[in-house]
């Protein structure tokens, strides 16, 4: 049983990961600089 | 030293390679190695660190209104194999609470449950505020909300403490960060105000920054402040109450690959799993609750060995 949940849970990662980087998703996070920069030190609030 | 110590310890260098950031006229690494996502809760602007924020970019795929594809895959798959694992040995933040427990100046126990009306009172404090300026909203709702949620605990209908980070993946991840298109939990989050946000005002060379910092940056001190001294007298509050990257992590737990089993007919009782746990579990939910982190302090530690390491 474990086994199999285990085996879902890889493909589901697996299936997330490839389209998350097929989707551009290295670009998007390689982009997402400038707003999580200003978040992180609660500037310009 | 406790073995996975060794293990948070490297990864620490390992996280922070760009330490020669300090020495760089733009103080964040901002090259292809950002795009690159760690598996745990490390600041994106910590001036040392060369990769990315899992949960930073879950909210910032959230905030443009698409699925987090990338970080909600590389998380699952990571927890496929060895469940809340990375958050024993690899997290800086779990290191800090590690060590700064070790201080012993005074002892609490986080309470099992808060109340779920005074959450709820909380966050309708919260969203009226909010109306009035959104700011306000999180000025006032998140500390009222833990205030009369913690204080009115023995109170009926309650809300298990440990699901808390569930309710800040939920509201601050996901539902403020898709409404307002901005990561709200990264403008709360006490690691990135201890890793980046002080660390770069303090040495902002020309200014510039601090001539930014604003009322929030204030309230983000305070909570890490507040933090910081429950850091002293309580196991792990942060990973075991508002970290929503362990939250996802600890969705994993009962069906990861690498998991450690209990031997109920070795088992004497003595809790001494319980009390090396930095995780706190009680005795009887070791070693299956979802909140353990791997750590195998209490297989190593075990004078049965009733504690055993299973691959599948």
């Amino acid at each position: 049983m474990r086994r199999w949940q285990f085996l879902i849970f890889l493909s589901l990662g697996v299936l997330l990961l490839a389209l998350g980087l097929f989707s551009s998703g290295f670009i998007e996070v390689f982009k997402a600089g400038s707003l999580l920069c200003l978040s992180c030190m609660g500037l310009g609030l | 030293m406790r073995r996975h110590r060794f293990g948070q310890i490297i990864s620490l260098i390992l996280l922070n390679l760009y330490i020669w950031g300090f020495f760089q006229k733009n103080l964040i690494y901002t090259g292809i190695f950002k795009g690159f996502l760690q598996p745990i809760l490390h600041c994106w602007s910590t001036p040392t660190t060369l990769f990315s924020c899992p949960l930073g970019a879950f909210q910032h795929f959230i905030t443009l209104h698409l699925l987090p594809l990338y970080p909600l895959g590389l998380i699952i798959l990571v927890a496929a194999f060895i469940g809340r694992m990375p958050c024993g040995w690899v997290c800086p933040f779990g290191l800090l609470q590690d060590i700064l427990y070790k201080i012993r100046l005074f002892r609490w126990r986080l309470p099992t449950s808060v109340n779920l009306f005074g959450l709820i009172l909380g966050i309708i404090a919260g969203y009226f505020a909010g109306r009035y300026k959104f700011d306000l909203g999180i000025f006032v709702g998140l500390p009222l909300a833990v205030f009369l949620g913690f204080i009115l605990g023995k109170l009926p209908i309650k809300f298990p403490t440990n699901y808390l980070k569930y309710l800040f993946l939920l509201v601050f991840a996901i539902l403020l960060a898709y409404y307002t298109t901005e990561p709200w939990f990264c403008k709360i989050c006490p690691a990135g105000t201890l890793e980046a946000g002080i660390p770069l005002v303090l040495w902002d060379p020309e200014n510039y920054l601090k001539a930014m910092v604003g009322s929030f940056f204030y309230f983000k001190v305070f909570i890490l402040g507040f933090l910081l001294i429950n850091f002293l007298a309580l196991k792990r509050p942060f990973c075991r109450a508002m970290c929503p990257v362990g939250a996802i992590y600890s969705l994993s737990n009962r069906v990861s690959l690498f998991h450690l089993e209990k031997k109920e007919i070795d088992c004497r009782g003595c809790s001494l799993c319980e009390k090396v746990c930095p995780m706190a579990i009680p005795v009887k939910k070791i070693p299956k609750d979802l909140d353990c982190i791997r750590c195998l302090e209490c297989y190593y530690r075990c004078p049965r060995k009733s504690i055993v390491i299973k691959w599948g």
